[in-house]
């Protein structure tokens, strides 16, 4: 899968949007869940959301060992995180959204960070199903970062093969995008349903025939994304 | 009221009512003799609050996310917040025998709480995990809700 400086920024921007509602993203977004060890709430962070439990300290350890703005102070956080409980302890997550916000440092790591999590793995999953066209890199990133990889329990629902397995690669996105959509949009709780902006506009994008990304705007959730 | 001030005012109900209910559990767990210590007619409401986030995270422009993930975890603590309601509304009508069994049944309860949202959890690490795992959690805890609700009536 190679994709231009551009069409990788478009993948990014489009994500950002339906994540955040803004194309630049949210670096300094600190969110609380109970979905951490045995359902205790924790501190999530970041552009896209990395978790105290998770792989927060070794985002928070790439900071530090860039020496940024807010590196001295946040070095002693990475003996707590992910052993003491931080989703009360405002100065630290007060630093976290200073560090995002006027340290563009932290906002480069973050880029970083996340690139390796999510869009490195989407798409040695992408190269290793024989995926060539930047929707097609699009979509399989999306899902990396909305459900963590390409669901196996969804595509048992679809016919359609994969590229390296003689399929035809424009056959199983659009399934693939379909059977994604209807999951959602028929999901029992609202809330979930609610996400079908994400697949609605890749149906969109497969509609006009934009698999190289090169028909821009692309609208996201009803945000114009043009680079 | 746009969503990051409804969930302001949202977290601001639940800890005050939150507060509340566990300075009056506190005192009744002090007492050696069962007892009223919640007035009749104080009865605290979440369900205002609970059906405006409920609004806020399905109207017609679908919000972010991130903006979604966090109505679902502040409908999962209203939920929560009822339940600890309820619970206490219900320990004050025990004796201390029953009071004792309900807190052994409501720890078990818990434990298994987590285990069966952890187990509906289908994401692996995306940002739709929260919203998986908060939306088991809301339909547990609203069978529970509706269960000790129960119970407190039938003690009247």
């Amino acid at each position: 899968m190679k994709l231009s400086d551009q069409q990788k920024r478009l993948c990014e921007h489009v994500i950002n949007v339906f994540e955040s509602g803004s194309i630049e993203g949210d670096y300094a977004a600190i969110s609380i869940y109970a979905d951490g060890p045995n359902g205790i709430k924790q501190v999530t962070y970041g552009r896209s959301q990395t978790t105290e439990y998770g792989n927060l300290e070794e985002l928070i350890e790439m900071y530090v060992n860039s020496n940024g703005l807010y590196s001295a102070q946040l070095k002693p956080y990475l003996a707590k995180i992910g052993v003491t409980p931080l989703l009360d302890d405002a100065t630290f997550k007060q630093l976290l959204r200073d560090a995002a916000k006027k340290d563009p440092l932290m906002r480069k790591v973050q880029d970083e960070f996340f690139d390796k999590r999510y869009f490195q793995p989407a798409m040695a999953w992408a190269n290793a199903g024989g995926f060539t066209q930047p929707l097609s890199a699009l979509v399989i990133y999306d899902s990396f970062i909305h459900s963590g990889s390409i669901p196996d329990f969804l595509r048992k629902r679809f016919p359609a093969a994969l590229p390296v397995k003689n399929g035809v690669e424009k056959d199983w996105i659009k399934q693939y995008v379909d059977t994604r959509h209807e999951w959602l949009s028929q999901h029992s709780k609202k809330i979930l349903q609610a996400t079908i902006y994400r697949t609605q506009c890749f149906k969109n994008e497969i509609a006009r025939d934009n698999w190289a990304l090169a028909k821009i705007p692309i609208v996201a959730n009803g945000v114009n994304v043009v680079d | 009221m746009n969503l990051n001030a409804t969930n302001n005012v949202l977290r601001r109900s639940i800890l005050a009512i939150c507060g509340f209910a566990g300075v009056w559990l506190l005192i009744a767990c002090s007492q050696s003799q069962p007892g009223l210590w919640i007035p009749e007619n104080w009865k605290p409401s979440l369900e205002q609050v609970r059906e405006q986030i409920d609004g806020l995270a399905n109207q017609a422009a679908p919000a972010s996310q991130q903006q979604l993930g966090q109505s679902s975890q502040n409908m999962a603590d209203v939920a929560d917040a009822q339940l600890f309601i309820s619970y206490i509304q219900l320990m004050q009508r025990l004796d201390q025998q029953q009071r004792a069994d309900l807190f052994k049944e409501q720890q078990a309860w818990l434990d298994a709480r987590n285990q069966q949202a952890s187990a509906a959890v289908i994401s692996k690490g995306g940002t739709l995990a929260p919203l998986e795992y908060n939306n088991a959690f809301i339909e547990i805890t609203e069978a529970r809700l509706k269960n000790l609700q129960q119970r407190g009536g039938n003690h009247r």
